[in-house]
């Protein structure tokens, strides 16, 4: 007997990531998934969009790791409620994970809850969170070809962030290669740089999201 | 690289129907797989076989049915075929058109006895 089905392979995730969206829109908190390559610089950013943000912003974290917490311990040291994911080699979050963190965050005092995906470019791209706002991290000693590599990812972002810019007079990095290269997968995505390290483009990538927020 | 997660929820979806239809066992699955979806057909196969041992979609076959990217160029509407980026419009030269087919990833149909 054949049994049609027709159903996507992720759907339970997706509900999930549905639900994850309906109880956050319903506590007012914007959900955003930053997604990165390892070492692109997430936690930096996250700290140094916070300490941008303070007084405007309410902002709580949730990092996903493979193993560890020296991340969420970075987080918390500045002050931010945050809640530890280990993967325990899972190469990528699922909806299922950001459900089961939700209650352990103090959701009524939050505006702005991001989430630090697991460092990858592949798989992190084929899970909905939940979120609202999806931004892409590529640093500048990466390289610039990434969008070619990974289009998967560069195809639905709300932005992509350029990361570590004041590194570009020390690596072979073309910044106008790096934009034709985005260009090349998605026609019309936001193109922001910053640099953690010299504060360059932080404020315009702080007032990006606070746009969105509020 | 993540096809072992994706092709766990690939089993729970089959194994869920096949309960539902109360099959005894499940002989043939097919799964429609993107090739801009980001998932390698044999490594989803791989995965199949290791993840139905002891369970009634032990021994069935996996029919994987790849679909190839289709894009439509947003500055003329051309249609046109894509795989590997970049993805210039071979009429008009622009590039980021709008992926219409590819990044499918879904169970299609079983079979059951």
């Amino acid at each position: 007997m054949e049994i049609r089905v027709a159903r996507n392979i992720l759907s339970l995730n997706d509900s999930l990531a549905n639900r994850v969206r309906a109880e956050l829109e319903r506590r007012d908190v914007v959900l955003l998934n930053l997604l990165a390559s390892p070492g692109a610089g997430k936690t930096s950013l996250i700290l140094a969009l916070a300490k941008c943000l303070e007084g405007q912003l309410r902002i709580g974290v949730i990092e996903g790791d493979l193993a560890s917490r020296v991340d969420a311990d970075r987080v918390a040291a500045a002050g931010l409620p945050v809640i530890q994911i280990n993967t325990e080699g899972g190469c990528h979050l699922e909806a299922r994970q950001i459900a089961d963190a939700l209650p352990r965050l103090p959701l009524d005092a939050l505006d702005l809850l991001i989430i630090e995906n697991v460092g990858n470019l592949v798989c992190t791209a084929s899970y909905d969170l939940g979120e609202d706002l999806r931004v892409v991290l590529a640093s500048v000693p990466e390289g610039h070809d990434k969008p070619w590599k990974y289009p998967k990812i560069f195809l639905e972002p709300d932005a992509v962030v350029v990361t570590k810019t004041d590194l570009e007079p020390h690596v072979d990095y073309d910044a106008a290669a790096f934009e034709a290269a985005v260009r090349s997968v998605n026609r019309d995505v936001p193109i922001l740089r910053v640099s953690v390290k010299t504060g360059e483009g932080l404020d315009s990538l702080a007032s990006w999201l606070l746009a969105r927020v509020r | 690289m993540h096809e072992g997660a994706i092709t766990e929820n690939l089993v729970s979806l089959v194994l869920e129907q096949a309960r539902a239809a109360d099959a005894r066992s499940v002989t043939r699955v097919v799964a429609v797989v993107g090739r801009l979806s980001g998932v390698v057909p044999e490594a989803m196969a791989f995965w199949f076989r290791e993840l139905t041992r002891e369970t009634p979609a032990e021994g069935a076959v996996l029919d994987v049915r790849e679909i190839p990217g289709r894009a439509r160029c947003l500055a003329c509407g051309e249609l046109y075929e894509v795989d590997d980026a970049p993805w210039p419009c071979p009429a008009c030269g622009a590039g980021g058109p709008e992926i219409v087919e590819g990044r499918e990833l879904f169970l299609e149909s079983l079979e059951v006895d």
